[in-house]
Order: structure tokens, then C-alpha cells, then sequence
């Protein structure tokens, strides 16, 4: 167990790129008004009631009734903190295609940019507006896409989800690979395969119990299911020749990657499917709604020893403006998380804003002696500092904060230029470690669904695929007794394949290299051209995303994989030529 | 350009791969201290030399191991065979004449013993051109690369027994027992023997490579159509007398006329496994039959099992119906064995 956690942690953290803590960074505008803790609330409560105006409007009111609305909404989203209001923008994505279906281009322009200012920071609402925003001459295609891309580890839950959608097909895509390249190196070394069957056999047979043995090796396996297929073929052209290491070596891999993969990802999709999760997810990507308070405090209450949504839960209710309800929390954080900075530097940030500065400042120092060497945190600090009447201090702090990254630090200057230093939402919010929120569904107790495991190694659960994967991995490794080779077999020795089939293997991607004997290449490119295939075949199930997030991506993406196939046909063929 | 080390455990697979891909061009064998070039049409070997001399000259060479009077080999400057030819009729006496199917045999027997006598070993190597190959259609070979793995292997695991059999001083002579359905190799080598000869007289006697030389001999030895004496020094001496000398040209042309080219041209074809089947009838002798019923038919039985065996272990049917029985399951199986699995897959 501890052995999927540290590869999902690092799958993870490779993806979002350890990104660890950092700011949700608010746009705003000067001259707002300044609401009290207390009001804050309020603020929350005003912003869903204004949303829940628009929307029932959208489809008929006009530019300047929605801009009023729009402005309204982003000076309470000021005021409340919140980064990114995803499902708010999607909305106005959506209607500004129905405009553009209307030919109301200036309507569906300024939807669009809207809800891109609304949620500056969400990689799906910069995907979403990717084909409309390029065809408004809003920003190119390609830069909104590479924005979007950039944004991703910014955002856990969508990434949660991509890794979902990606595990199963990238484990079949690897295994259709094999699969294919081992179809095609037996094809292509089907003379040597019967030669060495032959030999198997007493001389007065070997004409008759060649070919049958072999079709028999071959062709018996597909029957029992892929990974029995790949194990039998893997262990066949290992033991015929045993200086080839890569079928056993690939075989032995790919059983080790369904070993894993399975429960992992059966693991996460029960971990992604709990409410508390989805609102912790949500939250530390910057979005917040009223049902995420509901939703964290039921998920604390109910997970007593998960730590870190203690944490997020204080977070919430900090933001609130409940900071006695946000300090307890962090406490009951606090005795899951022991020595957390995080933890110490949040409850710094809540005895601020109640008035106790010197207890905040120890906080903060035993962050800092802890390690936590954020740009947030250095910014707290200074404010603290600040509002303690310790300028000196105040200012080393932001020297600091800019030292460790000036560009967020100018994006939380601005926003407390935009909402006035006292207000509790200028305070910069650390961002929960990839790491730990992992560390988070590890400690759930889940009963992962075997049934996936078993259909493909009969009777075996997951830890078995692993066993018998490490053990196929090791196998090349075990010395062997080196036989005399024969020197010449001249059994078939007339045999030339059929120009037909051979001209169809070589247009196979991996063809070229499989022919060659090149096992390896001959795996990577098919399982890559498999892997680009099943969005378009929809299957695994998961791969059906793409086509039901972005029905109008479809065709670009299958010229795509065509390109990219040819690309694949062209090299190998030009590699098989030299 | 094609090159790389050439040990004995890639020759074949050298020679398989141009010859399945039909290549023409010249693969040149460095071992050694010789370089050997052997000569590609269309995947089958036309000829094979060595740097020394020409096609012609080895030609000439043979000829003249053979006690053909011909002068000097080097002295044979002609560029092609067809030359070479006239060149014998016109110079050679009557008696010593080379028909043109005497000279294909000639030169086929030298080019299969070229290639049979290619020893790689440790530093060997070699290189493929691809180029156009000038040849004689009328008399070069057509070798099929199948058909000298088949007899390098064969030659391979019947050398000890014919050292066993054959020492180097021995003396070789004809039986009075007939034997009947010999091949054409093995009609010239019982007509060269004659009354007797010795060992390596005899090879240089019969014109035959060395894998038709010694699996001939072999198997007349079987049939019980030559006998072995325990050899002296003279038997194998050049035999000066004319006598013999007469004795052997008759021979020789005679083996060639009637045998060799009279009846059946050499051929590519696999070896004839029905030979074996005869031979082993043959040789026999009493003991077949003493046998019993039941026994003979068990023993047909096997020989007509290893025969199938044989013939489909070289008929490339086999390969053909196992690639597309294969090919055919692992596109189509899976759509039905996978069920199962695909459907599991298929919802979320």
C-alpha cells in the first residue's frame, strides 16, 4: 500500500509540479467598500442570490442588463476572496455560443471575456472557451489552450479527474501495444518460432507437431484473456530465445502497472465521489460555494482523524469570518497534522484577525522554524508584523515575500490596494499540498472494486498481478545454462511471407521495428497510436471524456491522430529502409 | 551496403535474408586469410570465387585436377564460359571433350564446393553491394540458398562418420552388386572407381563438390556397391599409367553422358527423401527378411511418417497457413474471448 501511495504522490506531484503552496490571486477595482467580518457572510449569501438573478435572465436580457449583473457579481467576488467561480463562467460560456448561434457577436464576446475575468484561474473555463474565444479574435486557440495547460496543477480536482480518465486507458493502451508488437514480431519470426518448436519434438514429428504446436502456443493463449495471452507469449519467445530480455521484461511491467493501477484508481474514483472530498478538492483550487461549508464541516465531523480537512474546514470558516469556529478546527487539525507550518501559519492568520497579535506572531515564527518559506506566508507575516506596529519587521518580511516571488506578491498587493489593507480576505491562503491531500484518501477506508483485476487474471486479485509481474521482470535476470546453438536449421528455408500480409505489417505502427526484431519501439509506437485511437473509439469508458466535454474537438483530434500516425508509418518505414 | 560480423551461427540467416528478399548482388566473405565473393540473382547463388582466379580459371583448375590435358589455368584469359568451351573444343583431343552439360555439371560442382568449404570464424565479416551481376545464363548455376543449408547441415553431421569410414589412405572398389535408382552423383563416382582407386584420387577424379562426394560415397557404401581396403601410399599416387588413364576418362565421360546428363540434369530440388526410403530397403539384405509382418509394417509406418515429416519440415505451405491462422485469430479472437473484459471496460 505504501508502495502506491508514493507512486500516485509522485504521478501527481510531477503533474501539478509540486507546486506546494500559492496565492489565490484576485483582480478587483478601487473604491469598494469595505465589509466588516461580520458581513461577510452576507456576502457569500448576496452573491449566489445575484447569480441565481442572472442566470434566470441570460437567455433574453439584454448587454447592459448583464453587464450590470456581471459587474455586481465580480465586486461581490472581490469582496468574498473568491479566485474563481468555474461554474458561473461555464454558464456564460455557454450562452455566449447560443448568442454566437444568434449572430449577437458582440453579446457572445463580451460573455466570453467575462467569463474568463470571473475565473482567471480555472484550466477548464480556458479550455472550454477555446474554440469561441479564437474564433471571436478574443485570444488565439493555441494560447488559450497552453494557458489552460499552465493552470492545470492549479487546480486538484480537475487533475484528480484527468487522472482518472487516463489511468485505464493508458494501461490498455500499453497492453494493446504489446499485444500488437508481439502479433507482430511472431508474425515476422514465425520461421524461427516453428524452428524452434520443432526441436522440441522427436525427428518423425517434428513436420507434423511444428506447426500445430505452434498455432497452439500462439493462438490458445488469446483465448484465456490479454494478460494471460501477454504472459504465455512473453514467457514463449523468452524461453525460445533467451537473450531477447524484452518480453519478459515489457510483460512483466505491464502486469505490475494493472497491479497497481486498479486499486488505485478504484481507490480514487471512491475518494473523488465523496462529497466532503469534491468541496476540499473545490476549495484548494480557489473555488468556494455555500454547499462547501455544509459539505467540509459533515466531511471533518464524520473523518474525526483526517487532518487536513480539519485544516480546509478552518480555512472555510476563517473566510467566513468565524474565527473562534476556525481556530478550534485548526486545533483538531492540529492534533492530526502534529508540527504542521500549515497549520500554525493559518492559526497565526485567525488570531490576527482577532486582535492577538503576540500569540499570531508565535505562531508565525514556529511556521517559520518549521520551514514554510512561502511567498503567502511571508505576506501574512509582514501584515501581521504590520498590524502589530512592528514596521521594521513588516518590511523584512515583504522583502522576503518579494524575494521568494515578486509576481505574486504584486497580485496580492493589488488586491489589498483593491479591497483595503484591513480586510480579512487580503490575508494570501496557502494552497493544500498535493501530497497531503493524497495522504488524505489513503487514510479513508475504501473497499476497492476487484472485480476489474480478477476478470483479467482469473481468480487473481491485484497484489498477485504484481507478484507475478516483479517475478516475470526478474526472470532475464536468473543465469541460465547457455546451450549450444545450432549452427544452421534448414527446416523452411524457402519460406518468404506473403507480400500481401507483409506490406499490411509494415504499415502497422511498429511494424517496421518488430521486423527488425526492435521489441521495444515496436511497443512504444502502437501502444502511443492505441492510445490516441480510444477517445475516438470510446473505449475504456474513460476515454468517452473528451468527445462529451468537447463534442467540437473531435475532428481536429482525429486529424491529429491521423497525422500522427502517418508520422509513426513514415519514421519506421525510413528506419527499416536504412 | 549491407555489412557486419559473420559467425557460424549468423551464416545462415545471412544468406536466408538475401535470398527471401531475392536480392542480386555480391556478398564477400572475409575470413581469415581469403576472400571469398559469392554472386546473387534473384536471391540464388550464381557463382562463388575467391580472389585467386577467375570463374574461368577455377574452372580450368578443376578441369585439369580431373586429368583433363589442359595447359596452364592461368592461362585461360577468356571472359566468359562460352568461351571457355570453345576454347576446349577447339584445343582439347577428342577423347578429353567437354559437352556443354559436362562443363554446367563442372562448373556447379565447383561453385557448390566453394561455398561448402566457407569456413567463418572468429573474425569474419561480411559485406553485401547491391549490384548488377554479369553472368553466364548458359552455364552459370542456379543454387538455392535452402538447399545448401539443408546439405551444409547434412555434410556437417556426416563428416565424422565418413572420416570413421574413409581414412585417409584408403582404397576404394566396386562390388559386384547392382544397385539400382542411383542418383547422378553416385553414377559417377561408381564409374570413376572402376577397379579401384584411392581416396583423394577419386575426389579429384569425380568433378563432384565435396557434400556430393562424400554423401555419394557414403551411401554406395551402404547399398554395399563399393568396398573399403585398407589403403597403401601408391593408391593414392596420380595413376600415370594410360591404361588407367584411358580407363578413367572412359569412365568419367561415360558417368557423365549416361548418368549425369543422359537421364536427369541436376536440379535445386530438396534432397529426394524417397532415396532414403529406397536405400533403406535395400540395405537391409537378409535380415529384412527374417522380419516379421507386423514389424516391416511398423517400420513402413515410420519411414512414411518421417517422410511427411520431412517434406512438410520444407514445405513453405506450412509457415503460410500458420502466419495466416494466426494473424487471422489474433485480429479476430479477442473481439469474441474479450468479451467479457471489453464490456467490464466499457462502462464506468
Amino acid at each position: 500500500m505504501l508502495c502506491f501511495r508514493i507512486i500516485v504522490t509522485f504521478v501527481l506531484c510531477v503533474g501539478v509540479g509540486l507546486a506546494g503552496s500559492g496565492v489565490r490571486a484576485d483582480t478587483g477595482t478601487s473604491g469598494l467598500t469595505s465589509p466588516s467580518a461580520d458581513d461577510i457572510e452576507s456576502v457569500f449569501k448576496r452573491l449566489e442570490v445575484t447569480w441565481a438573478a442572472t442566470l434566470a435572465t441570460l437567455p433574453t436580457a439584454s448587454l447592459s442588463e448583464i453587464h450590470e449583473r456581471l459587474q455586481e457579481i465580480g465586486r461581490l467576488q472581490q469582496l468574498a476572496g473568491v479566485v474563481g467561480l468555474d461554474g458561473y463562467s461555464i454558464t456564460l460560456i455557454k450562452e455566449a455560443h447560443n448568442r454566437l448561434a444568434r449572430k449577437d457577436v458582440d453579446a457572445a464576446r463580451y460573455l466570453t471575456r467575462r467569463a474568463l475575468d470571473i475565473s482567471p484561474q480555472s484550466p477548464r473555463v480556458h479550455f472550454d472557451a477555446l474554440a469561441i474565444g479564437g474564433s471571436l479574435g478574443i485570444a488565439s486557440p493555441w494560447s488559450l489552450g497552453l494557458s489552460g495547460l499552465a493552470l492545470l496543477p492549479r487546480d486538484p480536482a480537475l487533475m484528480a479527474k484527468v487522472i482518472v480518465h487516463t489511468l485505464y486507458p493508458a494501461a490498455w493502451a500499453l497492453t494493446l501495444g504489446l499485444y500488437v508488437a508481439f502479433v507482430i514480431f511472431c508474425f515476422f519470426w514465425l520461421v524461427e518460432l516453428l524452428r524452434s518448436v520443432a526441436h522440441l519434438f522427436p525427428v518423425n514429428l517434428r513436420g507434423i507437431a511444428a506447426p500445430i504446436g505452434t498455432v497452439f502456443i500462439l493462438a490458445v493463449p488469446i483465448f484465456l484473456g490479454p494478460i494471460v495471452c501477454l504472459f504465455v507469449w512473453g514467457l514463449f519467445v523468452w524461453s525460445l530465445d533467451r537473450r531477447r530480455v524484452w518480453p519478459c521484461l515489457l510483460t512483466g511491467i505491464i502486469l505490475c502497472m494493472w497491479g497497481i493501477v486498479i486499486p488505485v484508481r478504484e481507490r480514487l474514483v471512491l475518494w473523488l465521489d465523496e462529497p466532503g472530498t469534491q468541496a476540499l478538492l473545490a476549495y484548494s483550487s480557489g473555488v468556494v460555494s455555500g454547499a462547501d461549508r455544509y459539505q467540509l464541516e459533515k466531511f471533518a465531523q464524520t473523518q474525526r482523524t483526517n487532518g487536513l480537512a480539519w485544516f480546509a474546514y478552518g480555512q472555510l470558516l476563517r473566510r467566513y469570518g468565524d474565527y473562534q469556529g476556525a481556530l478550534k478546527a485548526l486545533d483538531a487539525a492540529a492534533q492530526q497534522l502534529k508540527g504542521s507550518a500549515l497549520v500554525a501559519a493559518e492559526r497565526a492568520v485567525s488570531l490576527s484577525l482577532l486582535g492577538d497579535y503576540p500569540s499570531a506572531r508565535k505562531e508565525l515564527a514556529a511556521a517559520e522554524e518549521a520551514g514554510l518559506s512561502s511567498v503567502e506566508f511571508y505576506f501574512n507575516y509582514s501584515k501581521v508584523a504590520a498590524d502589530d506596529i512592528d514596521t521594521a519587521v513588516g518590511r523584512d518580511y515583504l522583502t522576503k515575500a518579494a524575494r521568494a516571488d515578486g509576481v505574486v506578491l504584486a497580485e496580492l498587493k493589488k488586491r489589498e490596494d483593491a479591497v483595503g489593507s484591513k480586510q480579512p480576505s487580503t490575508y494570501a491562503e496557502v494552497r493544500i499540498p498535493v501530497g497531503q491531500l493524497l495522504d488524505a484518501m489513503w487514510e479513508q477506508r475504501f473497499l476497492p472494486d476487484t472485480t476489474k483485476s480478477r476478470a483479467l487474471l482469473p481468480g487473481c486479485p491485484s497484489f498477485v498481478l504484481c507478484a507475478v509481474g516483479i517475478t516475470l521482470c526478474l526472470l532475464p535476470l536468473l543465469p541460465f545454462k547457455r546451450g549450444a546453438r545450432r549452427r544452421l536449421s534448414p527446416y523452411y528455408a524457402e519460406y518468404a511471407p506473403s507480400r500481401l500480409i507483409l506490406a499490411i505489417m509494415r504499415l502497422l505502427p511498429g511494424g517496421p521495428w518488430a521486423m527488425r526484431g526492435r521489441g521495444f519501439y515496436a511497443f512504444a509506437a502502437s501502444a502511443l497510436i492505441a492510445f490516441l485511437v480510444m477517445p475516438l473509439l470510446g473505449w475504456p469508458a474513460e476515454s468517452r471524456w473528451l468527445s462529451e466535454l468537447y463534442p467540437t474537438w473531435v475532428t481536429p483530434y482525429s486529424a491529429l491522430t491521423a497525422i500522427v500516425t502517418i508520422g509513426v508509418v513514415v519514421i519506421g518505414s525510413a528506419w527499416a529502409e536504412e | 551496403m549491407q555489412s557486419g560480423v559473420l559467425s557460424s551461427e549468423n551464416l545462415a540467416d545471412v544468406l536466408r535474408g538475401i535470398s527471401q528478399r531475392r536480392r542480386q548482388g555480391v556478398l564477400e566473405v572475409t575470413c581469415s586469410d581469403s576472400v571469398t565473393s559469392i554472386l546473387f540473382v534473384q536471391g540464388r547463388v550464381v557463382e562463388a570465387l575467391t580472389s585467386k582466379l577467375t570463374s574461368v580459371q577455377e574452372t580450368v583448375e578443376w578441369l585439369e585436377r580431373a586429368g583433363y590435358p589442359v595447359a596452364n589455368p592461368k592461362g585461360y584469359l577468356e571472359e566468359n564460359y562460352s568461351g571457355l568451351q570453345s576454347r576446349l573444343t577447339r584445343e582439347l583431343p577428342t577423347e578429353f571433350s567437354v559437352s556443354d552439360e559436362q562443363l554446367q555439371h563442372v562448373i556447379r560442382q565447383r561453385v557448390l564446393d566453394r561455398l561448402y568449404k566457407l569456413d567463418v570464424g572468429a573474425g569474419s565479416f561480411y559485406t553485401f553491394k547491391v549490384q548488377m551481376v554479369d553472368h553466364d545464363r548458359d552455364f552459370a548455376p542456379s543454387i538455392s540458398i535452402g538447399q545448401l543449408l539443408l546439405d551444409l547441415v547434412e555434410l556437417s553431421a556426416e563428416r565424422d562418420d565418413f572420416d570413421r569410414r574413409f581414412p585417409d589412405s584408403t582404397v576404394i572398389r566396386r562390388t559386384e552388386l547392382a544397385v539400382n535408382g542411383m542418383t547422378p552423383e553416385e553414377s559417377i563416382v561408381i564409374k570413376t572407381v572402376g577397379v579401384g582407386i584411392g581416396l583423394s584420387e577419386l575426389e579429384r577424379r569425380c568433378l563432384l563438390s565435396s557434400y556430393h562426394f562424400r554423401h555419394s560415397l557414403l551411401d554406395l557404401l551402404n547399398n554395399g556397391a563399393i568396398s573399403v581396403l585398407p589403403g597403401n601410399a601408391k593408391a593414392n599416387q596420380p595413376q600415370s599409367d594410360l591404361a588407367i588413364d584411358s580407363f578413367l576418362s572412359d569412365s568419367i565421360d561415360a558417368a557423365f553422358s549416361e548418368a549425369a546428363f543422359g537421364s536427369s540434369p541436376a536440379t535445386d530440388e530438396p534432397i529426394d527423401h524417397d532415396d532414403k526410403g529406397t536405400l533403406e530397403q535395400l540395405v537391409e539384405g537378409d535380415d529384412h527378411e527374417l522380419m516379421s509382418e507386423s514389424e516391416q509394417i511398423s517400420q513402413s509406418g515410420a519411414a512414411s511418417l518421417y517422410l511427411l515429416s520431412a517434406s512438410l519440415l520444407q514445405n513453405t505451405m506450412v509457415p503460410r497457413i500458420v502466419a495466416t491462422v494466426f494473424v487471422l485469430l489474433a485480429l479476430f479472437a479477442p473481439l469474441l474471448a474479450w468479451q467479457q473484459v471489453i464490456s467490464l471496460f466499457a462502462d464506468m
